[in-house]
């Protein structure tokens, strides 16, 4: 047992803090999704200024102009970056890459590799439909083989940053016929390609996602990854990755929130005394303290596993859950010990930390039910990790 | 970073396991407790000739000069067969003297201590406010008569009080500095009542009716130690928080460990349990709730060896760490184990089923070393006005960064 991180580790977070304090500054670093294009453009900006910096290929080969960091590394990275609330291409650099260069053709990490690396391209995630969301591999977007095209049909739903990104990393049936998980298959989708059609869906969270709907829209063989029909196993590889790194991902934001909540508490008085010195509130910070430090061990501990070289399935599972219901139960606290005035929009006369305490509960909705609803990570931790029967049996 | 336990760690608990289901069941657990010492003396011998009593004691001092992380292993598994003894008192009363008595080895007792011959208790709390031990505001005096002290007071919720030979007993002294007291059992005007505590820990409330101790007697004064410096915590409060913090983490360990038995216990029962045709296990309501167990327990160990591992460093934080494991892990078994009787069911709710002893267990641990409100209020000092220690000011900004970070 052993908590502390080397020095060779803290050097290279200390590296990334100065980078963050030039590139993505204090004054950039709000608590909020910031739907403006002015906001994309700085994102776009701030990939290219990873790139540069190879921070887009941490984890990546050598043999793929990346510098071989190790998990740990990695995640102590993206630590960082979700504490300054910075954004980064998670899809591209996390599932699409990855996949590539374990299943991809030749041509395919030529082409995409260098450009996902140095930020140029960015793309989006086309798992989830209407009728398959927490059952993915009952997806029905039909790709039909015509010569060396597929012709693709069908909708996808949530599609976050369809409206933006340049590619989309599509699943789509191929052989109808076959048992659901043995026929799908992985394409990449030139999102400038006809009869793609995206309409924008506003979430309760403030978080722009989208509709796509696709209308025979023709994507080369080429542009297919892996073989095809083998698709849901490249794709359940690429979900554990991202139960792992993505969602939730590090838990730094909220110790952002927490750390602000209790600012709050000792700057903000009700009548003659301060929240922070009032006996009800100094227990909930405490009881929420004990559980965020329970959260992070959760959060390192799954690094750590990922860092050994083995795969944390149900590790990743109970973090989810605990991510989740603590983010809630902190937007709770905050919303009953901050009064009615944490009911306030952003925009409000008399808002409080620019609104933060109103988003943060309808935000936070979607924690439970994103990356794999907790219903779901129940049921693999008692099937997976404690060997409970899926069905009757 | 590293989540494992090293080799030899790894050892020590399979020869904790190894011995304790030998030698130990759920069923005994129950005939002891109608026993008056309720422990069994043939088995606390056998733990005196193992060396796990001085597992903190350092090696110049006859122990094995382990840490805490290697304690928590220890309890984690005593707690999990829910082995009755006055392990916990002895281990701790031998760490904390190894560590802060001048010269402990030297005791006449000591070598008794170490062997379990002899039993010992620490006897602190007197019904009001935990943490007023820090600053030693105790109403049991003691007072200089020639070469000898006079000890008046009383004692109350002492962990095996009624069958300790020895009791290690917190007091005030003349001049109104705090001292550690050692008090034979036998001597005239101790009383011992023993209570009947939910867990049969065989607790006792003790009354010290002006007796008479020679001059060895006194243990440690908050005088005879270093003088205060600014900044840095009384060496009273860090003789008694000593106590306090590695006496609420035996009790979290002993807690992860029940609370994982009846994790796998349940579960094993939701795989056989038929009703409706099919196991109960293959409902989804009985497997979320052992997920949630999962959760729960995993959270808790997780907590409770930071804040060993922590409180080895002896990192500013620690007692906070402390704090918050002793608040969560009690709140996280509780569940655990309520959880584990809607899955076993009514048999489950049976004094003939092993679940009401460990319910017993848990629920009791709750007021062991402290109450959740009084380490509440401890931590909120450390975590929001930069107090960790008493009169100990650690630096940085203290509400931020008396915040949980790992690292």
């Amino acid at each position: 047992m052993n908590f502390r991180l080397t020095k060779e580790q803290e050097a290279f977070r200390e590296e990334v803090r100065a980078f963050l304090a030039e590139a993505w500054p204090e004054g950039k670093r709000s608590f909020f999704p910031d739907n403006r294009p002015e906001a994309y453009q700085e994102e776009v900006r701030f990939r290219r200024q990873m790139g540069e910096r190879g921070y887009l290929s941490l984890a990546w080969p050598k043999k793929y102009g990346g510098q071989e960091r190790t998990p740990m590394e990695q995640f102590l990275f993206h630590w960082e970056i979700a504490y300054a609330g910075a954004p980064f291409p998670s899809t591209a650099v996390g599932i699409v890459a990855p996949t590539l260069m374990r299943y991809g053709s030749e041509e395919q990490k030529r082409t995409y590799l260098p450009k996902i690396s140095s930020g140029e391209i960015d793309f989006c995630l086309g798992y989830t439909e209407p009728e398959a969301g927490s059952d993915l591999a009952a997806l029905q977007t039909r790709a039909v083989r015509e010569g060396d095209h597929y012709v693709v049909s069908g909708q996808k739903i949530f599609t976050s940053g369809a409206h933006e990104a340049e590619y989309c990393w599509l699943a789509v049936r191929t052989d109808p016929d076959a048992p659901k998980h043995q026929g799908i298959s992985l394409l990449i989708a030139d999102m400038s390609a006809p009869g793609i059609e995206v309409q924008p869906l506003w979430t309760m969270g403030n978080l722009r996602t989208n509709i796509v709907f696709w209308d025979e829209v023709r994507i080369p063989v080429s542009q297919r990854v892996g073989e095809e029909n083998k698709g849901w196993y490249y794709l359940a590889t690429a979900l554990d990755y991202e139960r792992i790194n993505l969602f939730p991902g590090p838990v730094s934001s909220v110790v952002r929130q927490f750390e602000r909540f209790v600012q709050v508490c000792t700057q903000t008085r009700r009548g003659q005394q301060l929240l922070s010195q009032d006996p009800g509130v100094r227990r909930r910070l405490v009881r929420l303290s004990a559980e965020l430090q329970a959260l992070i061990l959760l959060n390192f501990k799954n690094a750590w596993i990922v860092d050994t070289g083995k795969v944390p399935n149900v590790e990743a599972s109970v973090l989810k859950v605990y991510n989740a219901e603590f983010r809630q139960k902190l937007a709770d606290a905050a919303m009953e010990v901050l009064g009615p005035y944490a009911q306030l929009e952003a925009s409000s006369p008399y808002a409080l930390s620019e609104g933060l305490w109103e988003w943060l509960p309808r935000f936070n909705v979607f924690m439970s039910i994103g990356g794999g609803a907790d219903e779901i990570q129940r049921n693999i931790i008692a099937q997976r990790g404690l060997g409970l029967p899926r069905r009757e049996g | 970073m590293d989540f494992s336990f090293s080799q030899d760690q790894k050892m020590l608990r399979s020869a904790v396991r190894q011995w304790l289901q030998q030698i130990h069941s759920p069923e005994q657990t129950r005939r002891l407790r109608e026993n008056p010492a309720g422990f069994d003396e043939k088995r606390w011998q056998e733990i005196g000739s193992l060396g796990w009593l001085g597992l903190n004691v350092a090696e110049v001092q006859g122990g094995t000069g382990g840490s805490t992380v290697d304690a928590m292993i220890l309890f984690e598994e005593m707690g999990r067969a829910l082995f009755p003894s006055p392990f916990l008192s002895q281990w701790l009363s031998l760490t904390v003297l190894g560590r802060f008595c001048p010269e402990a080895e030297q005791l006449p007792l000591w070598e008794r201590l170490l062997s379990g011959a002899e039993i010992i208790a620490f006897a602190d709390w007197e019904g009001g406010n935990l943490w007023d031990g820090e600053s030693g505001a105790y109403r049991t005096s003691i007072h200089s008569r020639g070469s000898e002290w006079i000890l008046t007071g009383e004692k109350h919720w002492v962990l095996d009080g009624a069958v300790a030979d020895h009791l290690l007993v917190t007091a005030r002294g003349g001049d109104g500095h705090p001292c550690l007291v050692l008090v034979p059992k036998n001597a005239r005007g101790v009383e011992v009542i023993p209570l009947q505590d939910a867990a049969r820990r065989r607790m006792a409330a003790i009354r010290f009716d002006d007796v008479v101790l020679n001059q060895e007697a006194l243990l440690m004064t908050g005088e005879m130690s270093v003088p205060i410096e600014s900044g840095k915590p009384s060496p009273w409060a860090l003789l008694w928080g000593e106590f306090v913090h590695l006496g609420g983490l035996a009790v979290c360990a002993e807690l992860v460990g029940a609370g994982a038995f009846v994790l796998e216990e349940a579960v094993e029962h939701a795989k056989k349990r038929h009703q409706f045709r099919r196991p109960i296990g293959s409902f989804q309501a009985i497997q979320h709730k052992c997920a949630d167990m999962w959760i729960d327990l995993e959270a808790s160990r997780n907590l409770l060896y930071f804040a060993a591992s922590r409180w080895d460093e002896r990192h500013p934080e620690a007692p906070l760490a402390v704090a918050q494991a002793k608040l969560l892990v009690t709140e996280s078994v509780q569940r655990v184990i309520r959880e584990g009787h809607q899955i076993f069911g009514g048999i489950g709710y049976t004094e003939e089923h092993w679940m009401p002893l460990y319910f017993r267990f848990v629920k009791e641990g709750r007021a062991l070393f402290g109450m959740p409100d009084e380490w509440d209020r401890r931590a909120a000092e450390c975590l929001l006005d930069g107090r960790c220690f008493s009169g100990s000011m650690y630096s940085g900004n203290p509400s931020l960064q008396a915040g949980p970070r790992v690292i």
